[in-house]
């Protein structure tokens, strides 16, 4: 049992609870304390003293918006636009239930005439544009994956074809999320013509950018892992006299799958950090139009806004990147059990 | 009359030239119908790739793999090949396994025939307490009992088994031997058997053909085990033709080992003259200098 949790705490990146849990269950309190010390109280010591070292140095740097914010400062303003989030809910509940109200009345007074409800339009709040950067963020991800993981898997089958596609590759990955943006809003402005667009155009272009950028470790990755599969795997396929479409799923792709998964993982990555860039440029209400926002407001709040993004721009990416490591560990399967 | 030949069949691996390495040569070879053969040789002499030819796996450079008189073109349903490695897909259970290659073999049938056909081969090599397992989870001898399930299930007319049992220890191996051939004497079917082991060979085969050491290698003389069936091993080592067979078979391999040694012994490739240095020399060196 406790093997279970904590092997389960080590798939899930977690490592670092597993000494917490073992020391509950009684397991040699020493060597516990001391694996707590390290996984724990040596990364809460550095992160101690990098606040310490921001708290002194940031008052000291003096800007035409104020000095420097310190930790306290951004944790203030993560506070206030928490509260701002509680109260535009409040607002938007409030809103809906006068609505509710109104609708009775009407339709007790005109029981024949059809009522029409309005859509609640208050501002987005901080939450709001996180929710909006993971949409895009997902968007982008799912348009490269859904690209990248077949053609990664016929460029590994077939030498031929990666000899084709690898130049190609090779020349589009490097470029920049800035370049790909107005090629893609304009290209957006001029395909995307429908008078009931089910995505705004800004969120559109945001994702096909992060698409654009992000698909290529997954392409590269599902590539080598395809080539690179057990020669015995693909004989038995020969010798099973496997339909190609049998051999697709159940020999290549599920032992490729380790390699996809990191391909993806690796793509999330680009995809978050592209993502910003993005928004910020085509205007996406999300995490990057918010920094954008509050640099062109320039308030004596704007510095501490912009870093209550940034770390909450990391603190998300890692979050993703847990998710990823956890599921790639996930269809990992046992190489010595061939 | 031969129900799978190789006549005349030479193959060798690697572009014309120098580094070019010719494994078989003039390989002649015909066993038929419910004949089970046995080739015996050292490591490293082409026995897989013998079996790879008759398997379709490997196309002859020259010479000709027949199956009933036809060409092999390249793997078969009437082949069946028991990998060295078991090559069972870590990801797929026992079950999945089996189903893999019954589903590929028996396209026509219904979801339920396939269903049967899965669980009696499981059943067949004992496995089904271990149906749902993942080979992951199961023990070498296991493993290879889910490689000769996933073969036999698929119905192929020739059992072509390369060195099935390589991978085992001692007892799993005879353990595994048994059961082949008991499940051999059910079936009847032309076997070609791969191994390193002669009296593993006795206990099996009809005839057993040692390969000869390469590059280039031949097959030897046939020796012919007419022994009654079912044997036992236990049986075996008190009959007196066993004694005799098994001391002639290895006699021959041990002479074709020592001949093949005496012909490489002429290009002998002289070693550098490098002596490991003794540490407290080289520390008091370091402190000299």
């Amino acid at each position: 049992m406790l093997h279970k949790i904590t092997h389960i705490l080590d798939k899930a990146g977690l490592a670092w609870i597993s000494p917490v849990v073992r020391l509950c269950a009684g397991e040699n309190p020493r060597e516990q304390g001391r694996q707590i010390f390290r996984l724990i109280g040596v990364p809460l010591i550095a992160i101690l003293l990098f606040l310490g070292a921001w708290a002194v140095i940031a008052p000291k740097v003096e800007t035409n918006v104020g000095t420097l914010p310190g930790p306290a400062a951004v944790w203030e303003q993560a506070g206030g636009l928490w509260q701002d989030h509680r109260a535009e809910r409040e607002r938007r509940a409030e809103f809906y239930a006068a609505q509710e109200q109104r609708r009775a009345a009407f339709e007790e007074r005109f029981p024949d005439r059809e009522w029409t409800a309005r859509e609640y339009s208050g501002r987005p709040t901080y939450i709001h544009q996180i929710v909006t950067s993971l949409k895009t963020v997902f968007m982008g991800f799912f348009f490269a994956s859904a690209f990248a993981i077949p053609i990664g898997i016929i460029c590994g089958m077939s030498k031929t074809v990666y000899t084709a596609v690898n130049p190609l590759i090779q020349i589009f990955k490097p470029v920049s999320p800035l370049a790909w943006l107005p090629i893609v809003m304009i290209l957006v402005a001029a395909l995307y013509t429908t008078d009931n667009p089910m995505f705004e155009r800004a969120f559109l272009s945001s994702a096909i950018v992060v698409a654009l950028c992000s698909l290529w470790p997954t392409l590269i990755n599902t590539a080598v892992g395809v080539a690179s599969i057990d020669k015995d795997h693909l004989n038995v396929a020969r010798v099973l006299k496997l339909s190609w479409h049998t051999k697709v799923i159940k020999i290549i792709i599920p032992s490729s799958l380790p390699y996809i998964f990191t391909g993806l993982r690796l793509s999330l990555g680009v995809g978050w950090m592209v993502l910003i860039a993005a928004e910020m440029l085509a205007q996406n209400p999300g995490l990057g139009k918010f920094v954008w926002d509050m640099y062109q407001s320039s308030s004596s709040q704007t510095l501490s806004l912009i870093l209550v993004a940034v770390f909450t721009i990391g603190l998300l990416g890692f979050l993703l990147d847990r998710i990823m490591l956890t599921l790639q560990q996930l269809v990992t399967f046992d190489e010595s059990s061939v | 009359m031969a129900f799978i030949e190789l006549r005349n069949v030479s193959k060798g691996f690697g572009p014309p030239g120098p580094n070019r390495v010719e494994v078989l040569r003039d390989i002649n070879l015909s066993v038929r119908e419910s004949e089970f053969v046995a080739i015996v040789g050292y490591s490293g002499t082409g026995k897989s790739t013998l079996i790879n030819m008759m398997a379709g796996l490997l196309k002859p450079d020259a010479g000709s793999a027949l199956l009933k008189g036809a060409p092999i073109k390249g793997p078969e349903r009437d082949l069946g090949l028991i990998f060295q490695n078991y090559s069972l897909l870590p990801w797929l259970t026992v079950y999945g396994n089996v189903a893999l290659a019954v589903n590929a073999a028996f396209k026509n049938w219904s979801r339920k025939e396939r269903d049967q056909q899965v669980r009696r081969f499981v059943d067949l090599v004992n496995l089904t307490p271990a149906l749902e397992k993942r080979p992951g989870e199961l023990s070498g001898g296991m493993r290879q009992r889910v490689a000769v399930a996933r073969t036999l299930a698929m119905d192929p007319e020739v059992l072509l088994m390369d060195e099935p049992l390589g991978a085992l220890d001692a007892l799993t191996r005879g353990e595994l031997q048994k059961e082949i051939a008991a499940i051999w004497e059910k079936q009847r079917k032309a076997a070609v058997l791969i191994t390193n082991s002669v009296d593993e060979a006795l206990l099996l085969a009809d005839r057993i053909t040692p390969l000869n050491l390469g590059p280039g290698a031949t097959l030897g003389p046939e020796f012919a085990v007419d022994l009654p069936r079912p044997r036992s091993a236990a049986a075996l080592n008190k009959n007196p033709t066993f004694t005799r067979l098994r001391g002639e078979i290895t006699d021959y391999l041990i002479e074709i080992g020592r001949a093949g040694k005496a012909s490489t012994n002429d290009k002998i490739v002289p070693l550098p003259d490098v002596r490991p240095l003794d540490p407290s020399e080289r520390a008091s060196r370091t402190w000299v200098s």
